[in-house]
């Protein structure tokens, strides 16, 4: 085996050219030989159906995009005085400051937890309290007594449309529990505003909201 | 199961209802499945990891030469330069004790020798300060800037039992779970006053009875969720939930009148120090009130001095304050007894490290570059102290081979040592002889 081996190297290294092979700048298509295809059948098989499913990881919103998105949708932002907390806390939640760090950290953690309940109680609060105030808000409707259930369950939908982006389906899960969490806290305190409050900090602190 | 139920059943009300700490660790040990089949012998382990980031200059704390013998005319022969003249602190200020030598900038720590050990001429795998810090913490070697284990902080924490509201505290540095429980994440925060701001009620807070309606949402949510990803968002949720009715957010209210005393014994606010004297001072509150199992705190920053002024006007001062957070919290844990017999220190291990070290040659701007060594110290959890592991060569401060089972350097048949080395020698020191961090290195045994 070896000689072999030692023969066909020794052949490959050969600097002499076959005389009718292409020469360095020939570049004309040469036709390949022909290969015979065995088409004779060789049996059947089975083709299970392809059960890829194509889909990305989902990932959290970056502080910056929560912070965006929230505005956007209620035309509030997280303040303390003239602080906005984002800002305040954006190294802690992991924000870059591309001198330590050049990626953001999108876990979400415990502590991002905690801070995304604190923008969205203070958030869905400021939001609730200016639409009331308002005649033409969307809480202004809703935070008035005596509204039946059905108009109250169609802005349910509609707040899920407007915060996670998704439309409400016929006798729809999340709705319904949704309106059982608005039921409670209406049964207990006998204020639609802080029924409503609730509702709002559940869809904000909901994942379906922060990651995409 | 309402959420204080729960909060009850996770030891949180056990703390507030005024239960020793002894009872608190006999639960934890009692109900932590891990801590029965890790082979853990004493549980009533603590861990400090202490970071000095950017990088420090071993010739100002921990591993200095000799003015004398390495002069400026012996340079080019030894590639060593104490730089000592350019500081302005004499000619030789370096600390001499019985049991090691230190550099000008130990700080209250020489006091502390002969609980101290060195491990000096340790190799390291990057002179990058990502990649080297995340192999420091995790005392594995990243791939690229990915993490390929998790925090030795994180591994410990699991270990040692979710029974703790914050199994593994983290400020001011990063922390890395890869294959742990999520209750071993680091909680991290950046500083003290975030930590304490993730503890307490925000600026607008809802009413008990929303708060209870949240949480039943939540968990019909949690029940009906088929996303992976989302069972992480949901425990993570109602983890800050729990912390946040625990009232342990007194505990780390820098603005408090009751934290006074330790305020002034840690030297916070005193216009010396910066943040790594509340880090420590949380440190100490996070593990003597039963907080936390580990604690991960910066204790200098801004080390990265390749330019002539920043090292020879903040570089050792950095690194005093450091140490000095560092001796601060060991004094104070040997002064505080145990439950459980001793003292803290004695049950607390303190890990100081930092990504590598700078060059022993200054550069054309008098200050250091990058360098492939590094050193590490080690102090408490009944280590036997005033030792040094190891050595840097007289030329060039080169990494060198160590017997691990005395110590001393051979270069014939030691080893060179790394971060994985010590993070083995913690497990080992738990009880643990497996490798369960995947470090593929052995202990230090000259320390167990």
């Amino acid at each position: 085996m070896k000689s072999v081996i030692v023969l066909m190297l020794s052949w490959g290294c050969t600097s002499s050219v076959p005389s009718d092979g292409p020469s360095s700048t020939d570049t004309s298509p040469v036709e390949n030989p022909s290969i015979d295809v065995n088409e004779e059948l060789l049996g059947d098989v089975e083709l299970s159906e392809d059960t890829t499913v194509v889909a990305r990881r989902r990932v959290r919103m970056n502080v910056d995009q929560l912070n965006q998105s929230m505005q956007q949708i209620t035309g509030v932002e997280w303040k303390s005085g003239n602080t906005v907390l984002w800002d305040r806390y954006s190294s802690t939640l992991g924000v870059p400051d591309f001198e330590e760090r050049t990626s953001e950290d999108l876990e979400g953690s415990v502590i991002f937890q905690k801070f995304l309940q604190d923008a969205a109680t203070y958030t869905c609060n400021s939001w609730i309290e200016n639409e009331s105030e308002d005649g033409d808000g969307y809480f202004y409707v809703v935070t008035q007594e005596g509204q039946t259930s059905s108009v109250l369950k169609a802005h349910i939908g509609h707040l899920r449309y407007l915060i996670h982006g998704i439309s409400s389906g016929e006798e729809d899960a999340f709705d319904e529990s949704v309106w059982d969490l608005y039921q409670l806290v209406y049964q207990r305190t006998e204020n639609s505003v802080s029924a409503w409050q609730t509702v709002c900090v559940a869809m904000f602190t909901h994942p379906n909201f922060y990651t995409y | 199961m309402n959420r204080r139920e729960l909060f009850q059943r996770f030891g949180g009300a056990v703390a507030l209802n005024g239960l020793s700490l002894s009872a608190m660790s006999r639960m934890a040990l009692a109900n932590s499945p891990s801590s029965g089949t890790s082979g853990i012998v004493d549980p009533e382990q603590y861990f400090v990891f202490v970071v000095f980031g950017g990088a420090w200059d071993p010739m100002l704390a921990l591993d200095p030469r000799d003015p004398a013998v390495f002069t400026d005319a012996v340079i080019p022969e030894t590639k060593i330069q104490t730089g000592y003249d350019l500081l302005g602190i004499g000619s030789d200020p370096r600390i001499q004790t019985p049991n090691m030598t230190f550099g000008p900038y130990i700080g209250n720590l020489s006091s502390m020798s002969e609980k101290l050990v060195l491990v000096r001429g340790m190799s390291m795998s990057s002179v990058g300060h990502s990649s080297a810090t995340k192999h420091a913490l995790t005392a594995r070697v990243p791939s690229g800037e990915s993490v390929r284990g998790s925090s030795v902080a994180t591994l410990l924490s699991s270990l040692l039992g979710e029974e703790n509201e914050i199994a593994n505290l983290v400020v001011g540095t990063d922390s890395y779970n890869v294959e742990h429980p999520v209750w071993s994440s680091g909680f991290q925060s950046s500083n003290v006053d975030d930590f304490h701001a993730a503890l307490s009620e925000g600026n607008v807070s809802l009413s008990d009875s929303q708060n209870d309606a949240l949480y039943q949402f939540f968990e019909r949510e949690r029940r009906n969720n088929t996303i992976s990803r989302f069972d992480t968002m949901y425990a993570n949720r109602e983890s800050a939930q729990l912390l946040l009715e625990s009232g342990t957010s007194a505990l780390f209210d820098l603005d408090s009148p009751d934290l006074g005393d330790l305020k002034q014994y840690f030297g916070v606010g005193n216009g010396i120090t910066g943040s790594e004297s509340e880090n420590a001072l949380m440190a100490y509150q996070a593990l003597t009130n039963g907080v936390s199992r580990c604690v991960t705190y910066k204790a200098a920053g801004g080390l990265d001095s390749h330019n002539g002024d920043d090292w020879q006007t903040q570089h050792g001062p950095r690194l005093q304050n450091g140490f000095n957070s560092v001796a601060a919290l060991a004094t104070l844990l040997e002064d505080t007894p145990h439950p459980s017999g001793g003292n803290w220190l004695s049950r607390t291990t303190i890990w100081c490290m930092s990504e590598f070290q700078r060059n022993p040659l200054l550069n054309n701007n008098f200050g250091r570059d990058h360098y492939i060594t590094n050193s590490a110290l080690l102090l408490g959890g009944g280590l036997v102290g005033g030792r040094v592991i190891g050595a840097t060569s007289d030329q060039k401060m080169s990494s060198q081979k160590v017997d691990l089972a005395t110590g001393t350097v051979d270069n014939d048949n030691g080893v060179y040592i790394s971060h994985e080395h010590i993070a083995r020698t913690l497990l080992y020191r738990l009880g643990v002889e497996d490798d369960l961090g995947d470090y593929r290195e052995p202990p230090i045994t000259a320390l167990l």
